[in-house]
C-alpha cells in the first residue's frame, strides 16, 4: 500500500555565491512494510529529498503526498512528532539527556503517561538490543553503535510507522553495520514499518526491498 | 515538561551554570547597587539643600590707607592713626551681573532710627553734656580749665548747675581762648582722666547725604562751643544748638530698625548668635508682601511688656547707610560718628510711621568687641514693609560691610558665583561666603555621586556582557539541539522554550539575588558615606549652633531595586529571544545532515 508518494520534486537552495537545484523533478512511492534505499554519490541530493520526505522543508516545486495528503496542507511539526521520524550518521542525540530520557523524548511530547514512558522506553531499547545498564548512560559515555541503536529506538518511540535514516551506517565497523541494517528490516517486514534509508553503501543498499539512485539531483529507479 | 527537561539539562552543566548564577547576580548587584545609591545621594542632597543656606557678605576694601595726626594736649605729642580712603563708594548694582543667580538678591541695608519715646530704651548716654557754661579765669583750654556750669541744655544725668568741671580741648593743637565773665554753650563728652573731667564733643554740624550717596552741603559749622549772647536762641545758630539738645534727648528714645528680605541675611540669625525664642520667624511670604510685621529683643520685650501678636509703633526718622546698628547701639553705650541734625540744622523728621505687629521675640548673645551682633534694641522688619522714602533722612552713608551687605545663592554654586564674578575684575568687593559646611559636605555626596556612577557603569556593562556571553552559551551554541528538537517535532515556539525558560530561571535567580544584596548594600554604603560627610563645623567661620542642620534620614524605596531587576530581565529575555530568533532561523535539515557532530 502505498504510503509516500513524490510527483515531480524540485529543491533549490541558494548557497553565498550561487543557486543549487539539489532535487530535480523526483518522482518516486513507497509503500508501507517495505525498506527502500536511495543511494548516490556525495552531493547528489539524497539526503535533501530524505529531509523534505521528513517534512523539515518543503520542495521548491513538486508535492510529496503521506497517505494521499500533499505535505503543504500538513503540519509539519506533527508529522514529525507521530508520523515519521528521521535517524542520522551522527545520531543526534541529545547529549545532556540519558539514554533513557532521549527516548523517552518523543513520547513527552505525544503526551504519553508518564508512568507508561519508561516502561516503554526500556522496552524499545531492548528490542534494539541494549541492555538495562545502559539507560541511565549519557550518549557520550556509549559506542557509535549503541548511540545508533538508541537514534533507532528513540525513532521508534515516537508512534509512528515511517522511519527515514540517513546514512545510519556511515560512522560504524561492519558489525554494527549488520546489526543496524538488521534492525531496520525486521522493523519494515515484521514490524510494518516504511524505512527509507539514504546510503552510498552498496551492502546495505543489497539488503532493502527497493533501491533509487540518484545523480545530480536527478532519481533513477533500480531494482 | 519542557521546563523541566530545560532545566534539568542547564544543571548538568553545573559550572557554567553556576559561573552564570555568580556572575550575573554580581553584576545585578552592581547595578542595583549604583542606581540605590544614586537615588539615595540625590535624596540626600535634596534634603540637604533644603537644610543649608549659602549667603555672601560683602565688604568694600579701602583703596589706600591714608595716616592722620592728632594731637594729645596730655602728652604734648602728636599721635599718628591710620584711615581708610576709599575712590568711590561702590554701588550695590554692581553685584548684578550676567549669570549671577541669586535666590536673594544683594542688599545694601541701611537700618533706621525709631523714635519710640513711649517705650523705655535704656540707652546709655550719661557721658555727654551740652550746657553754658563760664570759665572762672581767662584762659586757653590747651590743658584743663574750671568751669562753671551756668545752664544745662541736655545732660544724659542730673547735673546741678553752679558746679564747676575741668576742661580740656584734648586733640585741638590751636585751642582758641575763653574769657571770664562770658557765657559758652558748649558740647563736651566726659573724659576719664585725674585731671580732665571733659572734653570737647561734636558741635553744630550735619552729616546729611543725598539717596546717591553725595554729602549735603550745611552753611553752618560750628566747633564745639557758641558764645551765648542776649537773643542768642533766637537767632539761627541759637536755634540749633537747642535743636541739639533735643537730638540727644531723641537718641536717649531711639531704638536702631534693621530692614532685610531675609532673616538669615544678617549674619547673627545666619550664625545662630541670635535666634527667636517666642513666636516665629518673619515668613517669606510676609517679606516678599512686605508686612508691617517685626522681630523684636528680648530685652526691649521684657522691659516694656511686649508679648508676640502685640503692635510696636516704628516711627522712622533717619536712615544709616553706613553702619549697622551694632555699630553705634551697644548695651554699654552709643557711638556716633554722625549727626542727628539735617542740613537744616534741624533734628531729622519722621519719615515713615506705621504699627507693626510683633511675631517673634529673639534672643542675641553678643560677642565681645565683635561687629556681628545685633545691636542694643535692634527691631527687625522686612525691608520692602518701608514703602516711604528716606532720601531726606540719610544721616550716614558708607561702603557696603559685613554686616550691611548680603545675598543668598543656591547651595553649592559658591565656585560657580565666584568664577562669574571674576570675570567681573572687580577688586574692590571682597565677597565672602558663609555655607554651614555644605561645599564639604557636597563633595563628600559629589563623590558618592560618581561612585554610584561607577558601580552603574560597572554593573551595566557587566550584565550585558554577560547577557551576550551567556546567551551566546546557552543559546548560541546550542543550535544542533533546537534542530534535534525540530526534527522531533518541538515546534519553534517549544524549541525555544526548551532553551530559553532554563535559562531565565536561573537568570531571574540572579537577578533577585544581586538586587537584594544591592539593596542593602546600597542602603548601608550611602549610610556610612553621608553619615562620613554629615557635618562639619570647622568649614563654617561664625559661630554655629553645635547641631547639625535637622536633616531627615534617607531610606531607599524598594522598588528602585524592582524596577532595576525588571529592567534587567527584561533586556535579558529580549536578548535572548533575538539569539533564540538566530537559532530558528537556521535550517535543520542543514544542521542535522552535517556527519559532525
Amino acid at each position: 500500500m502505498e504510503k509516500i508518494r513524490a510527483e515531480q520534486v524540485s529543491y533549490t537552495y541558494q548557497t553565498k555565491y550561487q543557486k543549487v537545484q539539489a532535487v530535480k523533478n523526483a518522482t518516486c512511492s513507497f509503500e508501507q512494510g517495505k525498506i527502500y534505499a536511495i543511494t548516490g554519490e556525495s552531493g547528489s541530493g539524497k539526503s535533501t529529498l530524505l529531509s523534505l520526505l521528513a517534512g523539515l522543508d518543503l520542495p521548491t516545486s513538486g508535492e510529496i503526498y503521506v497517505d494521499g495528503e500533499p505535505m503543504r496542507g500538513k503540519n509539519r511539526d506533527i508529522y514529525r512528532q507521530k508520523e515519521a521520524s528521521v535517524v542520522y550518521q551522527a545520531f543526534h542525540l541529545l547529549p545532556l539527556l540519558t539514554v533513557a530520557e532521549n527516548v523517552m523524548l518523543p513520547m513527552e511530547m505525544n503526551k504519553v503517561p508518564r508512568t507508561e514512558r519508561r516502561e516503554r522506553a526500556i522496552q524499545l531499547l531492548h528490542s534494539v538490543g541494549l541492555s538495562d545498564d545502559m539507560y541511565e548512560k549519557f550518549p557520550k559515555m556509549m559506542s557509535g553503535g549503541e548511540q545508533q541503536r538508541v537514534a533507532i529506538a528513540r525513532a521508534m518511540a515516537a508512534g509512528g510507522k515511517i522511519l527515514l535514516a540517513d546514512e545510519p551506517t556511515g560512522n560504524l565497523d561492519s558489525k554494527n553495520e549488520q546489526n543496524i541494517v538488521d534492525i531496520l528490516v525486521s522493523l519494515a517486514h515484521e514490524k510494518d514499518y516504511l524505512v527509507i534509508v539514504v546510503t552510498h553503501n552498496q551492502m546495505v543498499a543489497q539488503r532493502t526491498d527497493m533501491v533509487y539512485r540518484m545523480k545530480d539531483g536527478v532519481l533513477l529507479q533500480q531494482v | 515538561m519542557i521546563f523541566e527537561k530545560s532545566l534539568k539539562q542547564l544543571l548538568r552543566t553545573p559550572v557554567t551554570t553556576a559561573l552564570f548564577l555568580m556572575l550575573f547576580a554580581t553584576s545585578a548587584f552592581f547595578l542595583c547597587c549604583g542606581v540605590n545609591i544614586w537615588e539615595q545621594n540625590g535624596a540626600t542632597i535634596k534634603a540637604y539643600e533644603d537644610a543649608f543656606l549659602t549667603i555672601g557678605v560683602v565688604q568694600q576694601s579701602a583703596t589706600a590707607v591714608a595716616k592722620g595726626e592728632r594731637w594729645n594736649a596730655e602728652t604734648k605729642q602728636y599721635s599718628i592713626f591710620n584711615y581708610p580712603q576709599y575712590s568711590s563708594i561702590v554701588p550695590v548694582s554692581a553685584l548684578d551681573f550676567e549669570g549671577a543667580d541669586y535666590l536673594l538678591g544683594p542688599e545694601k541695608r541701611p537700618y533706621y532710627g525709631a523714635w519710640v519715646q513711649d517705650y523705655k530704651t535704656y540707652n546709655s548716654l550719661s557721658n555727654l553734656l551740652i550746657a553754658e557754661l563760664t570759665p572762672l579765669t581767662d584762659c586757653v583750654p590747651d590743658s584743663p580749665v574750671k568751669m562753671k556750669v551756668v545752664k544745662v541744655l541736655w545732660s544724659g544725668y542730673t547735673y546741678n548747675e553752679g558746679n564747676t568741671l575741668r576742661l580740656c580741648d584734648l586733640f585741638n593743637d590751636n585751642p582758641q581762648p575763653l574769657y571770664a565773665g562770658k557765657t559758652y554753650v558748649m558740647s563736651l563728652q566726659q573724659y576719664s582722666s585725674d585731671e580732665i573731667d571733659y572734653i570737647p564733643a561734636s558741635g553744630i554740624v550735619s552729616t546729611q547725604y543725598r539717596a546717591d550717596g553725595t554729602r549735603v552741603q550745611a552753611d553752618f559749622n560750628t566747633t564745639f562751643y557758641q558764645e551765648v549772647t542776649a537773643g542768642f536762641y533766637q537767632t539761627e545758630d541759637g536755634k540749633r544748638w537747642l535743636e541739639l539738645a533735643k537730638a540727644q534727648q531723641r537718641i536717649k528714645e531711639t531704638i536702631p530698625v534693621w530692614p532685610t528680605s531675609g532673616t538669615h541675611l544678617l549674619l547673627p540669625f545666619y550664625n545662630g548668635t541670635a535666634f527667636i525664642l517666642e513666636g516665629e520667624d518673619i515668613s517669606a511670604e510676609e517679606y516678599a508682601n512686605g508686612e508691617r510685621v517685626c522681630l523684636i529683643p528680648q530685652n526691649f520685650a521684657r522691659d516694656n511688656g511686649l508679648e508676640v501678636g502685640n503692635m510696636l509703633r516704628l516711627p522712622l526718622y533717619y536712615a544709616n547707610y553706613q553702619n549697622a546698628p551694632i555699630d553705634n547701639f551697644t548695651k554699654s553705650g552709643m557711638g556716633f560718628n554722625f549727626s542727628l541734625l539735617n542740613a537744616e540744622g534741624k533734628v531729622y523728621p519722621v519719615f515713615s510711621d506705621h504699627e507693626y505687629l510683633i511675631k517673634g521675640i529673639y534672643q542675641s548673645i553678643e560677642g565681645s568687641g565683635s561687629n556681628q551682633g545685633m545691636g542694643h534694641n535692634t527691631v527687625v522688619i522686612p525691608s520692602s514693609s518701608v514703602r516711604e522714602s528716606d532720601a531726606d533722612n540719610i544721616l550716614a552713608y558708607g561702603p557696603m560691610q559685613n554686616n550691611t551687605t548680603s545675598f543668598q545663592i543656591p547651595n553649592g554654586t559658591i565656585e560657580s558665583f565666584m568664577a562669574l564674578w571674576a570675570q567681573q575684575k572687580n577688586d574692590q568687593l571682597k565677597i565672602t561666603f558663609y555655607d554651614r559646611g555644605f561645599s564639604q559636605l557636597q563633595r563628600g555626596l559629589e563623590n558618592m555621586k560618581k561612585m554610584s556612577v561607577l558601580f552603574l557603569a560597572v554593573g551595566a556593562m557587566m550584565s550585558l556582557t554577560l547577557v551576550f556571553f551567556f546567551c551566546h552559551i546557552f543559546i548560541t551554541k546550542q543550535k544542533m539541539r533546537s534542530a534535534i528538537e525540530r526534527m522531533l517535532g518541538f515546534s519553534k515556539r517549544k524549541s525555544a522554550a526548551s532553551l530559553l525558560s532554563g535559562f531565565l530561571l536561573v537568570a531571574v535567580l540572579a537577578i533577585a539575588i544581586g538586587c537584594t544584596a544591592g539593596y542593602f548594600a546600597g542602603t548601608r554604603l550611602s549610610q556610612n558615606t553621608s553619615m562620613g560627610v554629615y557635618y562639619d563645623t570647622d568649614f563654617t567661620s561664625g559661630h554655629v549652633a553645635d547641631q547639625p542642620p535637622d536633616v531627615d534620614e534617607q531610606t531607599l524605596p524598594v522598588w528602585y531595586s524592582v524596577a532595576v531587576g525588571a529592567i534587567l530581565f527584561v533586556t535579558t529575555c529580549l536578548v535572548s529571544v533575538v539569539f533564540m530568533h538566530g537559532n530558528l532561523k537556521e535550517e535543520p535539515l542543514k544542521m542535522l545532515s552535517s556527519k559532525k557532530e
